[in-house]
């Protein structure tokens, strides 16, 4: 009977080892983009815009919206397009008879993630803008090219910050930035206007309370108040 | 994750159910003992004590052991006759000792030796103690079925008098929208178990099963304090058993009637006047039908069966009323604050809504020896509501139909069929003279639900109702342009004109209608619903320093759930407004339009939609788990019960991928029973327990992957002017002007979406917290009975209930992407942790049948708060376990801790029966309930622009008091005549609210329908003054300052207790 005992105990708690040495890890989640029309993007200048024969004033603007959107196919999941319309474009679409196409960036996508989080686009169309004068606004060519564009896929903060290069032209001068950009974009008030931490990227915010943000630079004036968004304050992933 | 409740309204027809996994469920109860010498007060070693009963196959001997102690395990509840034997001592019986279902009780014996001359009378009746066990709860029979009004009609499964609605009897249980509360959770996380094999339904946790209670053996309703034979549900476990047959054939046919005619009057509820008003009466309902069981062989095979069909029917009355008008053009108001409405002569339409069900039920029970037996049991529930012309009533609660604010013609043309089938294999074997059992239990549960147009057409064409689109105009319009009126009433909706012809000209409509629909089905299902379990039990006996039952168990679950879901005619329209800066085909439109509001389909890139007309998903959960468990008693006095059960579950999404894992949930449960007196006649007990939750698989099917829809918005043309643009009210437009791109309205290019014309069409599955912590709860019991006099106890428990970890989703930027995991912690620890207190002291005196009466008596105080209330949204009704709105919106967390709308401080149920023997022949037995119910807390909601109304706690929960009191009192009467020795005729009147009390059971908590703000930690005092608007709703007008912002009926009743019912019944028992 002794051995019996021994016998079921045994068995019971071999059976016990085999379930709890299981890995309960959850799934690796997939190369998720927060689609929305709404990320905040700051551009970091790294070199002096030229025209190819010399120096040039024109500069890509210090920070603005983007639409961002991941597209799938159900029946090919091998294939993935990430979509970038920025708002520099699309607030001149309107003036610029060619297709509306024009003014969005696609580029192929990455189904899953590298070793270090970021799923990559690649490979993107020429996003450009041939805007006719309209009122006191000149006729202007703006050419918006995206490369090495990286979204982190960390589960903790999926599909919520991103960087990039992007490689801007208009009438004729370039320069080149890194964009570092997150989401959701939250109005924010950086010239002292501020009520409370919640109007400057802090508590009460909504925005996820890992991330490192600031406000950006002045954009333009809404309600009196110079607004701005809050734009990721360190390098993607921008965490605290 | 909240979804629009349109969904609900149009009849979505899924069983819902919590996956309720059963570890071998405890299906019998045991009897132990103690035989000593009457003389020299030794224990007598050696004795053989013989247990028979009429639901026993065979008998069941086992000896005593050196100590004097018995043990007969696996034993099915019921009436037995105990005989003790040995030479040198005179044989002893004791009879009428009642076995409940899982139940250990014990019963001593003194013996009296040949040799003792006189004769000395024994007298004492048999204990009804469960000295083995820490449970809380009460178990019902058929004495009780038959003498106390139960299963109250109307209802969820009221005509086919379902076991479900037995648990409403337990202290501290209250019926909810989906079943019955025990404990301060919901009905969805209840373990519903019919003969071994969970009954939950494997997508939503609710009960799925209504097996009549004609079928049924026992029940046990346990409430608290369980092994962890037990487990995967953290609120009560509502265990029965079937019939099984016996040695003798033995059956009854039986009828009932619930008549609307006798109904009392209903006490009409005042609200606001409405231009299509609906009124629902009871015609009748009632169920009839026949049970047989007997033998094959006798003491081998037994067979039982039985055929049950069952019907409600009730008359819904479509009424036009006209708004009357003062000359001035103002509303007519009455005393309460309501607008008048004239109903409009000859417009009545009347619809029945009918459900019918059939219950059928087959079983075996095969003893192969003294020491093995198996049983097979089949039983389905095949059950259809609605039809071509009819009306449908909710299957999941019982819910009739609204107004029909929708084309004659336009409704009441879709099917609701549900069918719950079950097939269960059960062995039962004993080894080594009883000391080691084996229980094994094999099933199928197998479930479909659909609605379906009534016309036959198949899910995904283009033909008939299925190929039908819906369409709800959302604007007020004239009731006319849709409907004809009655003759000689064609002017009732002429509006009132005021200052014709002059400059200052305002038109003032009688008959306004908002949210009217055209069109065919909206929302249509098809499900298949599985559940296969395995498990097996072993009990192995051990006398070490007193007596050990060790049990080791294993349990596994596979669960899968597949639906095809579709839109008639692949959309469902609602009446919208074109984008800000919208174009049609280059130039700026904003003129009328609608919404794609549901399509079906997705996109690759901007702008190629490809449309799916049906959606398919099949989406399967696997769990495994064991348990052990010591149930150690010390020298008769005290036993203690060492357990833990350990499950994972692990989940796989609508891709076939593994979409979330549960794992390490280790399951302790620590008890104590001490029985001070050694005699099976006194307890005090203390027991905690941590339960865990398994997540049903509705979450999975919406969010892993959600549900690829894509958006258009497209130009309206007005019903019947005959203008361009898609009219859906006139089927040929839907088929090609609702078709042509040329009418699809494009957002402005300024638009940063890279999609012009549809939107949408893109889905992935919803992120996860790496970290997600399995939902579990935490209970401890502690509590003391005394047996007072034969088959009559009293007691007192306290039992304690909270949450640990939650899982749910939710949003950071208010509902337009989610997240699932576990509130207040991990990756949403800015989130308020998720918080359900429940307290609750009951005292209470039970005595079952015998010596013609029986009473029962309960006293519970409560007290039921936190900021979660479980796996459905009581304010809304939203069934939607561990994806419910309540954490989704981070500008409305604000003011929900507080009572919970289950928190009823004093609730008292008594319930009397006794039996009048006036001849041989003929006997009468009169019962008597009473229920008495503290009212519930009153909250003050406010709307939210996406999600709509009650989802703003404006104040703090409770802030409104509480609703009052209510009292119900039901009687039965029943007279049988004996026509010969085993058969006997019954006719019973069961009389439900006997003095048809209509207390307010309901009242209306929508403050205001605006989208304002919580005002953290406000009071009355604050409104309306201090209300601020949602971000992004602001107004210039202050709140409370323009006509409408208050809800008139706020804090009047919206609905009443049922009125009294009678339910005749005739019954022929052999």
């Amino acid at each position: 009977m002794t051995k019996n005992i021994l016998n079921a105990a045994m068995v019971l708690v071999g059976a016990a080892g085999l379930l709890t040495g299981c890995n309960f890890d959850q799934p690796e989640a997939p190369c998720f983009v927060q689609d929305s029309t709404s990320w905040a993007a700051i551009y970091d200048s790294f070199d002096t815009p030229t025209d190819g024969t010399g120096a040039c004033e024109v500069r890509a603007p210090p920070a603005e919206l983007l639409g961002v959107y991941k597209f799938v196919d159900p029946d090919d999941l091998s294939k993935a397009e990430i979509t970038i319309r920025p708002n520099g474009l699309a607030s001149r679409a309107s003036r610029d008879p060619g297709p509306t196409t024009d003014q969005t960036a696609t580029g192929a996508f990455d189904t899953e993630p590298d070793d270090k989080g970021f799923c990559t686009g690649r490979n993107f169309t020429e996003a450009k803008v041939v805007a006719a004068a309209a009122g006191t606004n000149p006729a202007t060519n703006i050419t918006y090219q995206f490369s090495d564009v990286q979204v982190y896929a960390a589960p903790s903060l999926p599909g919520t910050q991103l960087t990039g290069q992007l490689k801007y032209t208009r009438d004729g001068c370039t320069s080149n930035y890194t964009i570092r950009a997150l989401w959701p974009a939250i109005p924010c008030f950086p010239t002292g206007d501020a009520t409370g931490p919640a109007e400057l990227c802090g508590e009460g915010s909504t925005l996820n309370p890992d991330f490192a943000a600031e406000c950006g630079p002045v954009l333009g004036t809404s309600g009196g108040r110079q607004f701005s968004y809050c734009i990721p304050a360190k390098a993607i992933p921008s965490l605290k | 994750m909240h979804f629009n409740r349109v969904l609900r309204e149009t009849g979505v027809v899924l069983a819902a159910g919590l996956l309720y996994g059963s570890a071998a469920f405890a299906q019998s109860s045991t009897m132990i003992g103690t035989v000593i010498d009457a003389q020299s007060r030794q224990p007598v070693p050696d004795v053989v004590v013989t247990a028979t009963s009429p639901n026993l196959q065979g008998e069941q001997t086992v000896v005593t052991d050196a100590q004097g102690n018995y043990r007969i395990p696996q034993l099915p509840p019921g009436v037995y006759t105990l005989r003790f034997e040995k030479e040198q001592f005179k044989p002893y019986a004791r009879s009428d000792v009642q076995l409940r279902l899982n139940r250990t009780i014990r019963v001593n014996v003194e013996l009296l030796p040949e040799s003792l001359g006189e004769v000395v009378e024994i007298v004492g009746a048999p204990p009804t103690i469960d000295v083995g066990s820490t449970t809380t709860g009460v178990n019902v029979d058929q004495e009780f079925i038959k003498r106390i009004a139960v299963a109250r009609p109307g209802g969820k499964g009221g005509a086919a008098r379902s076991f479900e609605s037995l648990a409403e009897l337990a202290p501290g249980a209250q019926n909810d929208q989906y079943g019955v509360s025990i404990n301060g959770a919901t009905s969805p996380e209840n373990g519903y178990v019919v003969d071994g094999l969970s009954t939950n339904d494997p997508a939503y946790g609710v009960n799925a099963s209504p097996m009549s209670i004609e079928f049924v053996q026992d029940v046990n309703i346990i409430t608290g304090g369980y092994l962890p034979e037990f487990g995967r549900s953290t609120g009560g476990v509502i265990n029965a058993v079937t019939r099984s047959g016996s040695n003798e054939f033995h059956g009854s046919v039986f009828a009932n009637l619930t008549p609307g005619t006798f109904e009392g009057n209903r006490k009409l509820i005042q609200e606001e006047g409405t231009v299509i008003s609906g009124l629902n009466e009871l015609k009748n309902l009632g169920d009839f039908g026949a049970t047989l069981g007997g033998p094959i062989l006798k003491d081998k095979l037994w067979f039982f069966a039985g055929f049950a069909p069952s019907f409600t029917r009730y008359q819904h009355t479509r009424t036009l009323n006209a708004i009357r008008l003062n000359s001035d053009g103002s509303t007519a108001i009455n005393d309460e604050g309501f607008t008048v409405v004239d109903p409009i002569a000859g417009s009545d339409r009347q619809y029945f809504a009918d459900t019918r069900t059939v219950q059928y039920m087959g079983k075996l029970t095969y003893l192969i020896n003294q020491d093995h037996n198996v049983s097979v049991a089949l039983n389905g529930t095949p059950t259809t509501t609605g039809g071509m012309g009819k009306l449908s009533i909710n299957p999941q609660s019982g819910g009739l139909p609204g107004a029909l604010a929708a084309r004659p013609g336009d409704y009441a043309f879709t099917e609701t069929n549900a069918n719950a089938t079950s097939l269960a294999l059960k062995y039962a074997g004993a080894f080594m003279d009883k000391k080691v059992l084996v229980d094994a239990n094999l099933g199928w549960f197998h479930q479909t639900a659909s609605t379906l147009p009534a016309d036959g057409s198949k899910l995904g064409s283009t033909q008939g109702l299925a190929g039908y689109s819906r369409m709800t105009y959302v604007n007020p319009r004239r009731l006319t342009q849709f409907e004809n009126l009655p003759a000689g009433q064609e002017g009732a909706c002429d509006p009132l004109v005021l200052n014709e012809g002059t400059p200052e000209e305002e038109v003032i409509e009688r008959c306004p209608i908002t949210g009217y629909s055209v069109g065919g089905p909206g929302f249509m299902s098809d499900a298949k619903l599985d559940r296969y379990q395995i498990n097996a039990k072993a009990t192995y006996l051990l006398n070490a320093l007193g007596t050990h039952v060790l049990k080791a168990g294993v349990d596994t679950e596979f669960l899968s759930y597949d639906q095809t879901k579709a839109y008639g005619g692949g959309v469902f329209f609602q009446e919208s407004a074109p984008y800000a800066g919208a174009t049609l085909n280059g130039a700026p439109y904003a003129g009328a339009a609608l919404a794609d509001y549901r399509r079906y389909g997705y996109q690759a890139s901007p702008d190629s939609p490809i449309t799916q007309l049906t959606q398919q998903s099949k989406t399967t959960s696997t769990t495994i788990g064991g348990f052990l468990q010591d149930s150690w008693s010390i020298a008769n006095r005290l036993t203690l019960n060492l357990g833990v059960r350990y499950d994972v579950q692990a989940m796989y999404g609508g891709d076939g991928e593994l979409a979330l894992i549960l794992g390490n949930q280790w399951s302790p449960r620590i008890g104590a029973i001490v029985d001070p007196f050694a005699n099976g006649r006194t307890k005090f007990f203390v027991n905690f327990a941590r339960y865990y939750e398994q997540v049903p698989l509705n979450m999975l099917d919406r969010a892993f992957p959600g549900e690829r829809r894509y958006n258009a918005r497209r130009v309206m043309a007005e019903p019947g002017t005959g203008e361009a643009g898609c009219d859906p009210s006139d089927r040929t437009s839907q088929e090609t002007e609702c078709r042509d791109p040329a009418n699809v309205i494009a957002q402005p290019e300024s638009s940063r979406n890279p999609n012009r014309l549809y939107t949408g069409g893109k889905v992935e599955n919803e992120p996860i917290d790496p970290d997600i912590s399995p939902q579990s709860s935490n209970e401890l019991v502690v509590g003391g009975e005394y047996e007072l006099i034969a088959n009559t106890r009293v007691g007192a428990s306290y039992t304690y209930r909270n949450m640990n970890m939650v899982i749910e989703d939710m949003s950071r930027d208010d509902g337009n992407s989610y997240f699932l995991g576990n509130p207040g912690s991990g990756f949403a620890k800015e989130f308020p942790k998720p918080e359900r207190n429940y307290n609750n002291v009951t005292v209470y005196l039970n005595r079952t049948f015998s010596d013609g009466w029986l009473a029962q008596a309960n006293y519970t105080w409560s007290k039921l708060e936190g900021n979660y209330p479980g796996l459905f949204r009581p304010e809304t009704a939203q069934l939607d376990p561990n994806i419910l709105s309540d954490f989704d919106l981070v500008s409305l967390l604000a003011n929900r801790t507080g009572p919970l709308p289950f928190d009823r401080t004093h609730q008292i149920k008594v319930f009397g029966a006794k039996e009048f023997n006036f001849t041989n022949e003929l006997s009468a037995s009169l019962g008597l309930s009473y229920r008495g119910n503290s009212g519930t807390p009153i909250n003050y909601f406010g709307s939210h622009a996406l999600y709509g109304p009650d989802e703003s706690f404006v104040l703090p929960r409770g802030a409104g008091g509480r609703t009052p009191w209510l009292n119900v009192i039901d009687s039965n009467i029943g007279v049988n005549y004996r026509v010969s020795k085993d058969s006997v005729v019954s006719v019973t009147l069961d009389v439900f609210n006997l003095f048809n009390f209509q207390g307010v059971n309901t009242v209306d908590q929508t403050y205001t329908l605006r989208n304002v703000a919580p005002i953290a930690n406000g009071k009355p005092s604050d409104l309306p003054g201090n209300v601020t608007w949602q971000e992004g709703e602001e107004r210039d007008e202050p709140f409370g300052t323009v006509d409408g912002d208050t809800n008139p009926n706020f804090k009047n009743p919206t609905s009443y207790q049922p009125p009294r019912q009678m339910r005749l019944g005739v019954r022929y028992t052999f």
